[in-house]
């Protein structure tokens, strides 16, 4: 079995600040394989999205470094998730409280996948986006955003959400509401099917038939391959003039 | 000199460090409040086990990957 994972990031041509913040990490375990690959998208608009970003990932990353290798010999994916939960609970805790006691707003999106051997768990709170691409492109990921909540509950139309001013505004993300409810799915991971991780800047003014095409299997065969695809896919982003940050992430198991 | 220069040389020099203990004062006070208000309290603060190498040797545990990017140096986790 084998993990191939990579990511890129780019400040994009209009903001002054880079306010996602990615990782990437695979190891070889005494089991096998185990990976933690996840996007964090600062909110555009307030004013410290890169801390908050910043804090979520980090707190991931030091998690897979130091505390996961001892939960390895006993995983349960049903624990996994309720401590992913809380985790994700006690950062907004700390991002609402530190906002309000600065007088600063930061908030940030947290979607990412944890893999061990062949199975996995997605967590989501916001309307970054993971996108699974087998012989077709599947979004497995739930927008937080107002406009589709409105859509699933039948008060607006897909072309209507497309087009509203509101289209932007999210239902939750870490720092900036009280409460927030992860989007946890477990699933298992399957030869040629690569998962796709992205900030909503770099899906904006990007086709699902481009990501389907560009982003395959075939066509992301190795992490260098992986790696000059999406940083083709991001200059595309650039020339169409994406006003936001870009960030992406690939993953893909080879059993 | 005389003793009129004198008193006024002394007055001035009495209000101004009167005036600099309460600038100061204010300050300090001004520091302390920033300081509190930036720290987290202790029960949202995480404590993360110190020790990467330590896992590692635990559970046969080896990063083959490891890329993590962020945009900033400042922490609200100390």
């Amino acid at each position: 079995m084998k993990y191939i994972a990579a990511c890129d990031t780019d400040i994009g041509i209009s903001k002054k600040i880079n306010q996602d913040s990615v990782c990437v990490k695979t190891a070889k375990t005494s089991t096998g394989m185990a990976a933690l690959v996840m996007v964090c998208d600062g909110m555009g608009g307030l004013s410290r999205g890169e801390l908050a970003s910043a804090e979520v990932v980090r707190s991931f990353a030091d998690w897979f470094d130091t505390e996961f290798p001892f939960e390895l010999p006993d995983w349960d994916w049903q624990t996994a998730a309720h401590n992913v939960i809380s985790r994700l609970r006690r950062l907004n805790a700390m991002l609402v409280h530190y906002g309000s006691h600065n007088n600063l707003q930061l908030g940030t999106t947290a979607t990412g996948i944890i893999a061990v051997n062949s199975e996995y768990m997605t967590f989501h709170v916001g309307d970054s986006r993971i996108y699974k691409i087998s012989d077709k492109l599947s979004q497995i990921t739930d927008d937080h955003t107002y406009v589709n909540r409105a859509v699933k509950m039948g008060k607006m139309t897909p072309e209507e959400a497309l087009v509203d001013p509101r289209r932007n505004a999210l239902v939750q993300c870490i720092g900036v509401t009280g409460e927030v409810a992860p989007e946890i799915r477990l699933g298992t991971l399957e030869n040629d099917v690569t998962y796709m991780i992205c900030s909503d800047g770099f899906r904006h003014v990007l086709t699902e038939k481009e990501l389907f095409e560009e982003l395959s299997a075939e066509k992301t065969a190795t992490k260098k391959h992986m790696q000059s695809k999406m940083r083709e896919l991001i200059e595309t982003v650039k020339n169409r003039e994406e006003s936001d940050n870009i960030t992406v992430a690939l993953f893909r198991a080879e059993l | 000199m005389t003793t009129g220069e004198i008193l006024v040389i002394a007055a001035a020099a009495a209000v101004f460090v009167i005036i600099n203990i309460i600038m100061w004062t204010m300050i300090a006070k001004k520091e302390k409040k920033i300081r509190e208000r930036t720290t987290p309290p202790h029960d949202i603060n995480e404590t993360l086990p110190d020790g990467v190498m330590e896992a590692a040797a635990v559970a046969g545990f080896k990063l083959i990957e490891n890329t993590v990017i962020i945009h900033t140096n400042e922490r609200i986790i100390p």
